[in-house]
């Protein structure tokens, strides 16, 4: 039996961080211990285990110093557009101009996370009027009007129209603070009409032309917004070079994640994942290092593979989970339950799917923001949980609920009676908050629940 | 032969092309008892975290037996509670996109394509479509009858007793839920001159354009419907412009905010209506049966001694 890998704490990531330096550890400029992101405030690090690879360093690293990426952009006189909600449409336009770079505000929403509230972000928004019936996201909003965590953009787009009304509410919030927002709408995605002309959209998806063409008009007012912003053409050219820059990123995820959550032993945590996932909707303000981090993490998942090297036991139950919880602790603790990530849908799959390469630049990126999981009924988006947990093997599937979220009250029973119909996989749906430690051991019960079913499920089928 | 009744709730859904193609438009005034939503609702009362208006609307569609339902997009709950109703109830469901944002052409045409499906989705059950001139005269009498209210109101408000202090009520729908609401604001020497709520004033179209009307009686109740300001729009800079403009006609003193619980879109409102206007501003809870009941008398009573 192949010995399983370590997790690591982060004070055993001090001495393994000078050890892999004595051996000649080449990092990038933005490398380092990860201990220096606590010294920063990010406290909830020293809670977490870690993946104890120099890959797994570099890829926190890289999301970590994120914050000084922005400012360092700006100083270099990049323009920084702040795109809201759309999760993976306007970042691929910003890729198309070399003097701007495009990050996510909505980011702000783990920092009550990952700083143990240490902030008071969430403080702060309840005080500007965003109190508890907001999901965690309201963090944003405070994060702006404190100025503390990232540049206040030169361009702030918000998509509207199909999305949770507590960011629409939270970013209509943001103008009061002088932030003026460029909004444009995604409509809520509906099935074709008999005899409706149709067409296709990642992730198997199909939308009424009529949706498809309001998307691309309005994606049209982006793209002249960002032009106005950055004093340069968006030409369809420059939107296909970044269209096939961001797709590069797609298909190495793509990769990336089908050996993490088919391979067994499972050869990279489900933090580390979860993080890798996230690269995907903005490439965390750079596109070349992000392909460079996955790639050095890729290369680390093969090298694995062949080694017959796993993180968890052979036996971990493989469970699919649904929604990125809002506690990342929750990821650890999934695997200390017995579990394993066997696929994911963190809510923005349209971000992972390639997006078309053999249409026109807009109509492809029209199509993208309109395959937006949570912009169509919430049956479609559990049919692709069924499809992608099938794929992947899962055993199960956990639902992180949102507290707060809008589409949280209806999508998880929704998700949950078909997964339980259909696929006849157990299903629980957990409210995950920002710090889950005061209710951990009732997470704790219900996810060993969940691993032993889907063990015992496992048992019975052989 | 009884009409078809084709039951909504939000503002944008415009009765009168429900009406042109011959069924009964009901814009339901929702129970919001919890025992009403249980009864004709187990499926949704289960549910954590649902708007208590959304779950109530779905049990009174249900209680009161609609043929057809027409959701819309406004608001994120009553979105997926369309995807939800069929499993609790066999009416026909519609879910109307209304675009979030107004300032482009394309949301405009988008709004009023989605009229048009709205028309054929009419007709799957027994809808004819209207002619021009049909529409028109049916439009003309909605607006007549509206500004007869709009007349009786400001009559109303011309008579009113000048030494009750002047309130605006905003927020989400009314209930049945709400009939004692002005019997309290009375009870503390105030009066509800002005209804902000989304069934109120806020939720009318204002006056058809006649001429407009006569040359195409559609896009004309399109631009009227598509003009309501919704604080759920983007920006939501009309609806302040429509709120200040009334505030100061009515010479209001003193907002009350009926929010649901979970409602996001009015509870960002709060703050800001604060930081606008120079009045007190409460918020009161909707749908929170008993215990609500105490403390939105508290709040009027404390709204009134703010007022000077």
């Amino acid at each position: 039996m192949k010995p399983k890998l370590a997790k690591i704490t982060l004070d055993q990531w001090d001495a393994r961080y000078e050890e892999l330096k004595s051996a000649g550890l080449a990092e990038p400029f933005y490398g380092g211990p990860l201990r220096r992101h606590v010294l920063d405030g990010d406290l909830r690090l020293a809670d977490l285990k870690f993946d104890d690879s120099p890959a797994a360093l570099r890829l926190w690293n890289f999301l970590l110093s994120e914050e000084d990426r922005l400012f360092s952009a700006r100083d270099g006189g990049k323009k920084i557009v702040g795109a809201m909600k759309d999760l993976g449409t306007v970042p691929v336009m910003a890729l198309g101009l070399p003097n701007v770079v495009a990050f996510y505000p909505d980011g702000a929403w783990w920092i009550p996370c990952v700083m143990r509230l240490g902030d008071e972000l969430l403080g702060i928004a309840q005080s500007m009027g965003a109190g508890e019936s907001f999901c965690p996201v309201r963090a944003m909003l405070a994060a702006f009007a404190t100025e503390g965590h990232f540049p206040i953009p030169d361009l702030l787009t918000c998509s509207v129209g199909a999305t949770c009304d507590d960011f629409s509410a939270i970013a209509q919030r943001l103008t009061d603070f002088r932030q003026s927002i460029l909004w444009w709408e995604i409509p809520a995605r509906r099935v074709p009409q008999v005899g409706e002309e149709a067409v296709d959209l990642p992730g198997g998806l199909t939308a009424p032309v009529s949706q498809v063409r309001f998307v691309r008009e309005e994606l049209e007012r982006v793209r002249r917004a960002i032009e106005d912003m950055a004093g340069a053409k968006l030409d369809d050219a420059a939107l296909a070079d970044g269209i096939a820059k961001a797709n590069g990123i797609r298909r190495l995820l793509d990769e990336l994640r089908y050996k993490a959550y088919t391979t067994t032993p499972c050869p990279m945590p489900a933090i580390e994942m979860l993080v890798a996932e996230m690269l995907a909707i903005h490439f965390c303000s750079d596109r070349q290092e992000c392909q460079a981090v996955l790639e050095e993490l890729l290369a680390e998942v093969n090298r694995r593979i062949a080694a017959g090297l796993g993180v968890q036991k052979a036996d971990a139950a493989g469970i699919f989970v649904v929604n990125p919880p809002a506690d990342l602790r929750l990821m650890n603790l999934l695997e200390d339950c017995g579990g394993r990530v066997c696929g994911s849908d963190y809510m923005f799959g349209h971000a992972l799917d390639e997006i078309p390469p053999d249409v026109e630049p807009m109509e492809a990126l029209a199509r993208t923001a309109l395959a937006d999981p949570m912009a169509g009924p919430a049956g479609q988006r559990a049919d692709r949980i069924l499809r992608d947990a099938e794929a992947f093997g899962a055993e199960a599937v956990l639902i992180c609920r949102i507290p707060g979220a809008s589409h949280c009250a209806t999508e998880g029973a929704v998700i949950a009676g078909a997964v339980e119909a259909s696929a006849s996989l157990p299903v629980v749906e957990i409210e995950v908050p920002p710090l889950i430690d005061s209710v951990r051991p009732n997470i704790q019960t219900r996810i060993e629940a969940l691993v032993e079913t889907a063990r015992r499920a496992r048992r019975r089928r052989k | 032969m009884t009409a078809v009744r084709v039951a909504y709730s939000c503002s944008y859904v415009p009765p009168e092309w429900i009406s042109a193609y011959g069924l009964r438009p009901e814009r339901l005034t929702v129970d919001c008892s919890a025992e009403a939503a249980a009864k004709d609702c187990a499926g949704l009362a289960r549910l954590q975290g649902l708007c208590p208006y959304a779950r109530a609307f779905a049990a009174s569609v249900i209680a009161q037996q609609a043929d057809a339902v027409i959701f819309t997009t406004l608001c994120d709950q009553m979105r997926r509670i369309c995807e939800l109703l069929p499993a609790e109830w066999a009416a026909k469901t519609f879910l109307l996109n209304v675009p979030r944002t107004w300032q482009s052409a394309g949301a405009f045409r988008f709004y009023k394509e989605e009229l048009v499906r709205l028309g054929g989705f009419l007709e799957t059950f027994g809808g004819r479509a209207p002619s021009s001139d049909d529409l028109a005269a049916l439009m003309s009498a909605a607006d007549n009858d509206r500004q007869e209210c709009r007349t009786l109101a400001a009559e109303s408000f011309s008579q009113a007793d000048r030494s009750l202090k002047r309130l605006a009520l905003t927020g989400g729908p009314i209930t049945t839920d709400d009939s004692w609401l002005p019997g309290v604001v009375r009870q503390h020497s105030g009066l509800v001159v002005l209804d902000a709520t989304e069934t109120g004033d806020l939720g009318q179209p204002g006056p058809f354009d006649h001429r407009r009307l006569a040359d195409d009686p559609f896009d004309e109740l399109a631009n009227a419907y598509f003009s309501i300001p919704h604080p759920a729009r983007r920006p939501n800079d009309p609806f302040y412009a429509w709120l200040g403009e009334n505030l100061a006609a009515r010479q209001i003193q003193g907002i009350i905010i009926r929010r649901f619980t979970w409602c996001d879109t009015w509870a960002i409102e709060k703050n800001r209506m604060r930081e606008r206007f120079s009045m007190p501003v409460v918020e009161v809870e909707a749908c929170g049966g008993s215990g609500a009941r105490a403390r939105t008398h508290s709040r009027v009573q404390a709204l009134m001694e703010a007022i000077h």
